[in-house]
């Protein structure tokens, strides 16, 4: 089903929730995505153990900078924050985790980048046992939708509408990936 | 340069000679210096990017991506490397990554002059106006001494919508030069002037008009100064001043009719009113003897008795003159009943007074005059026009005014003109080829001769006509040329000729030239980003960029657009067509034939397909040999040979409707307000069975059209039908619903209505109406394909007086796409159109 997951040897990962490279993920974000996001979302890559332990961003040949990057957080069962940021993340059992951003540089593209950064957060989702790793997807991305649906993500049926008010047509689409093994 | 991977010294110099050598387009000596520094460094970045640029402007576009992609990897911080990732998707028209790897450049490189130019290049043509902002702010704080790189940042805010820090940004550079301005600084004043359109843009009319008046002494030029002022003035309600200054004007230009509209409005005169600006007229007829606008313009509001004087004392004063282009002049005004009626009476007058004179044997002499001439000519232009049509009497003129001047080339193109009028389009291409004889210099009737013989579907003779003035060595000969010179309304012709003949392969490749002719034009703008600022024409500029804005809307995109889909959507409904022309009704008939009698239509189609190649090709091959006689190519210039010359691929697309949607998305974009659009529209989508986007054209062409316009007819009841028998497994892509489907459909027609019954009733109340008639035959086979088809109600529309040829040929039409026997009403109607060759050959 997925596609061969052995990482190229020159692609290292690393946690993003060091200042600097916080800031290449958001030159990163802002390069590659049509939306601009918040301080915050960066900010709490920082403070938020969840966020951190979700965010990673790719190296390629030990270069200082980043060819990649992806940056999730962790959800209740019925998709709300949980109300107190949670401390200690051994403690989390369950739950969604919610894909936020993932991109990659174009050159780096097709080589297992953004497919190393997922396989670490579905590590992840493994190890807490949460439910399913979710994502919006823009409904005319039919590249992603068919990256998604290669690594056992199913897209739901029917448009979220007016998702993204800076993109015409604005429709959003779900993916959702089903987490069976509990550690 | 900031890259990991320095180079040996000497290396580094063959990389330089690389850099000269891409410059220079010595391509292949480039691509040998790259091999030679790889050699030694294989995993040098910024060769392998160069070696990737120059593999692409090899014509390996593909390879080149690879090998730019390996380069990045080797050395990702190197902002050679992602210029030219950046420079080989800008070849491919990718801008958006084009744009997102010059910002990577950026990163590495931020100063690089080369990089923010060519990045805001890209962001304007992009219409990335916040993007842009950024960019030429960047280039300023780099370049502030040049005064380009100020307006580019005004222009960046303007086009954003921010008109106030538009106009800082310009003050602050007058206050940076202090008035040391040239007399004769024509940059300087274009910008002073643009600075006063900004200010206008933004509403403040009377500070416009205070910056206008303080530049008025010094500023070069004087016409825009002048139409300004005048335009505040009248904007401001300043009505006097506003007079005056459209007086000034027209004693500057009395042939501009805008002048005169304006001036009109400046007097307060009203639209129903317009009597009471005779005199103004009359002062300026009598001021500006040789003036035409101020004594044609009055012919359009003056009635009864007063119009009557001034047509005459026009006509007979351009008649006598000897202006062939009177009749154009005063053609519109043949809406009017009376008017035509009048200009008639008057013409015919001079031509009997004429007659009159001829008998009494007054002639002077020396040959007939300009007067009798250019009344005959007039007098069969006017039989000629459709509300007062009179063949023979056209011809009749024609005829006596040849025989007064054999050689009047107007005369010769009137007489073809009107046997195209009548049908007979051999005779008519024939007597413009007659004529062009008379002229082999006149480029105009050349091209006249051309679009005749192309309406006669001689496209070969017309190709050659066209050829006789073409660029023939050009690469793919007199059409190659035709192409390159963006000869649109050759190629439009040229397809709609295909067309008629069912040779839907060619017409969609003539199609698809126009396609990619508006799409160089699209492109053609990127030049301008530069040069209108290194120039300095900033007004032109900005006009330039709306009209691209809305460049699809021209009315040969939507001619093209309007054909390119009925093309596609004949494939559609009949795919046999990929294969060839079927000739007239074989194509109906088709799906009804045997067998055996399919393969012989298909083989001869088949057969007629290759021969028209095989003759398209000696003709090539002869070219060719032509052409290798002063063959003198350019080194290095790749020439792409045209893999598909007779469109014979984009025949055999397995998805006709997808490409008429292709077609159909800028159509609809550009020109909604067209109804002929709306309903390309529904044709595609209803074929697509995108229910929604099918009704939302439908409802859109029922806000443009008359309720009973037939063609609404046809798609409200099709669209009901369609619904009704929607079977229950359709699908439906959300957030489109069955039920919501339902609903707006019911909105325009009950489900309960019986439709057959609904449709007798339109042909019966609508059965002297031709295109009515049609439309309720049309849909009386959707509804009920089998039953026999009675066409007699096309027949009866052939005794109504009104009924003209092209309905006439329409109504033949349906018959052949019916596959109905055609005869009977083939006889009738060459007796009504007798010279007309479609009804000819009745068995």
């Amino acid at each position: 089903m997925s596609p061969p997951l052995t990482p190229p040897p020159q692609l290292h990962l690393a946690p993003a929730s060091d200042p600097k490279n916080i800031s290449s993920l958001k030159r990163l974000n802002t390069l590659l995505l049509p939306i601009p996001y918040r301080e915050s979302f960066y900010s709490d890559i920082l403070s938020n153990a969840t966020d951190s332990a979700l965010s990673r961003v790719a190296f390629w040949e030990g270069s200082i900078s980043i060819v990649g990057g992806i940056r999730a957080r962790w959800e209740l069962t019925d998709g709300t924050l949980p109300k107190e940021p949670i401390a200690d993340i051994t403690t989390i059992r369950g739950g969604k985790i919610y894909l936020m951003t993932i991109c990659v540089l174009s050159p780096f593209r097709g080589v297992g980048v953004a497919a190393a950064l997922l396989a670490d957060v579905v590590e992840t989702a493994k190890r807490w046992g949460v439910e399913e790793v979710y994502a919006h997807v823009w409904q005319e991305n039919r590249d992603a939708l068919e990256w998604y649906r290669k690594r056992g993500f199913v897209v739901d049926e029917g448009v979220v509408e007016g998702y993204y008010m800076r993109l015409k047509p604005g429709g959003a689409r779900i993916v959702r990936l089903r987490i069976k093994g509990v550690s | 340069m900031p890259t990991s991977q320095p180079l040996a010294s000497k290396d580094a110099s063959l990389f330089r000679q690389v850099l000269k050598c891409y410059e220079q387009k010595q391509y292949k000596k480039g691509l040998k210096t790259c091999e030679q520094i790889l050699r030694k460094n294989p995993k040098h970045g910024e060769t392998l990017a160069m070696k990737g640029l120059i593999t692409n402007s090899l014509g390996k576009t593909e390879e080149a991506f690879a090998i730019a992609k390996d380069a990045l990897r080797q050395d990702m911080k190197s902002h050679v490397c992602w210029h030219v990732y950046g420079l080989l998707y800008r070849s491919e028209k990718n801008f958006e990554e084009s744009i997102k790897a010059y910002k990577m450049a950026l990163r590495f490189e931020p100063d690089s002059q080369q990089i923010l130019r060519d990045l805001a290049l890209l962001q304007i043509q992009m219409r990335n106006y916040d993007g842009y902002v950024e960019t030429r702010k960047s280039i300023l704080q780099t370049r502030p001494q040049l005064r380009q790189n100020w307006t580019a940042v005004a222009i960046a805010y303007h086009l954003a919508g921010q008109l106030d820090e538009a106009e800082k940004v310009l003050i602050k550079y007058e206050e940076t030069i202090q008035g040391n301005v040239p007399k004769w600084d024509i940059e300087h004043w274009e910008t002073a002037l643009y600075k006063n359109r900004i200010i206008a843009d933004s509403g403040d009319i009377g500070r416009a008009l205070e910056h206008l008046e303080s530049m008025a002494k010094n500023c070069l030029d004087k016409v825009a100064l002048l139409e300004l002022r005048a335009e505040y003035l009248l904007k401001l309600g300043r009505k006097e001043e506003a007079q005056q200054a459209y007086r000034i004007l027209l004693d500057r230009n009395p042939e501009r009719r805008d002048y005169y509209a304006e001036l009109e409005k400046a007097m307060g005169i009203a639209p129903k009113n317009r009597h009471e600006a005779k005199a103004i007229y009359d002062e300026y007829a009598n001021k500006f003897e040789r003036s035409d606008a101020p004594r044609r313009i009055p012919l359009d509001f003056l009635e009864g008795d007063e119009f009557r004087e001034a047509a005459n004392a026009y006509l007979s004063a351009k008649l006598k003159k000897g202006v062939p282009s009177t009749f154009a002049n005063i053609k519109a005004l043949y809406a009017d009943d009376a008017k035509r009626q009048t200009i008639f009476e008057l013409v015919n007058s001079y031509n009997e007074a004429q007659e009159q004179g001829k008998e009494n044997g007054e002639t002077n002499g020396s040959g007939p005059s300009q007067f009798r001439l250019w009344t005959l000519y007039f007098l069969a232009q006017h039989y000629d026009h459709y509300r007062t049509r009179n063949m023979d009497k056209a011809l009749e003129c024609l005829n006596k005014a040849l025989k007064l001047a054999p050689n009047t080339v107007e005369f010769h193109m009137t007489t073809a003109r009107v046997y195209k009028h009548a049908g007979d389009l051999q005779k008519a291409a024939q007597k413009m080829d007659e004529a062009r004889i008379l002229d082999k210099s006149d480029r105009y009737i050349n091209t006249k001769t051309a679009k005749y013989q192309l309406r006669n579907d001689q496209n070969e003779d017309a190709l050659k006509t066209m050829s006789l003035f073409t660029r023939n060595e050009a690469n793919g000969g007199p059409l190659g040329d035709l192409l390159e010179m963006q000869c649109v309304w050759y190629v439009a012709e040229d397809a709609e000729s295909y067309m008629r003949q069912n040779l839907l392969s060619l017409a969609l490749k003539r199609y698809q030239s126009l396609w990619e002719i508006f799409e160089v034009w699209t492109e053609d703008q990127f030049d301008f980003h530069s040069f209108s600022l290194r120039k300095g024409q900033i007004r032109a500029y900005i006009d330039m960029l709306k009209w691209e804005d809305s460049l699809r809307s021209h009315p040969m995109f939507v001619r093209a657009a309007l054909g390119a889909i009925g093309a596609y959507i004949k494939l559609a409904d009949m795919p046999c067509l990929a294969q060839g022309a079927l000739a007239n009704g074989d194509a109906a008939r088709y799906e009804k034939m045997t067998d055996a009698e399919r393969k012989r239509a298909l083989k001869k189609a088949k057969k007629d397909a290759q021969k028209a190649q095989e003759r398209a090709a000696a003709l090539a091959a002869a070219k060719k040999d032509d052409k290798n006689k002063n063959a003198q190519v350019a080194e290095g210039e790749v020439k792409k040979e045209d893999p598909d010359p007779h469109g014979i691929a984009l025949a055999r697309t397995e998805t006709p409707l997808e490409e008429a949607a292709k077609w159909l998305k800028p159509l609809l974009e550009m020109s909604p307000e067209r109804l002929e659009a709306q309903i390309a529209g529904f044709e595609v989508q209803i074929r697509r069975r995108q229910w929604t986007l099918a009704l939302n054209c439908l409802n859109k062409a029922r806000e443009l059209a008359t309720p009973e316009d037939p063609r609404v007819h046809e798609m409200v009841v099709r669209l009901r039908h369609a619904v009704n028998t929607l079977p229950a497994e359709e699908e439906f892509k959300a957030p489109e619903t069955r039920e919501a489907l339902l609903e707006e459909v019911e909105k325009i027609l009950s489900k309960d209505t019986e439709l057959s019954a609904y449709n007798d009733e339109f042909l019966e109340k609508n059965k002297d109406s031709a295109a009515h008639v049609r439309s309720a035959l049309r849909i009386r086979s959707v509804l009920k394909p089998e039953a026999k088809k009675d066409m007699s109600p096309l027949l009866s529309v052939l005794d109504i007086e009104s009924t003209t040829l092209d309905e006439a040929n329409e109504g033949l039409k349906l018959l052949y796409s019916f596959g109905v026997d055609e005869n009977g009403y083939k006889t009738k109607a060459a007796a009504k159109f007798p010279l007309a060759k479609v009804f000819k050959g009745a068995k």
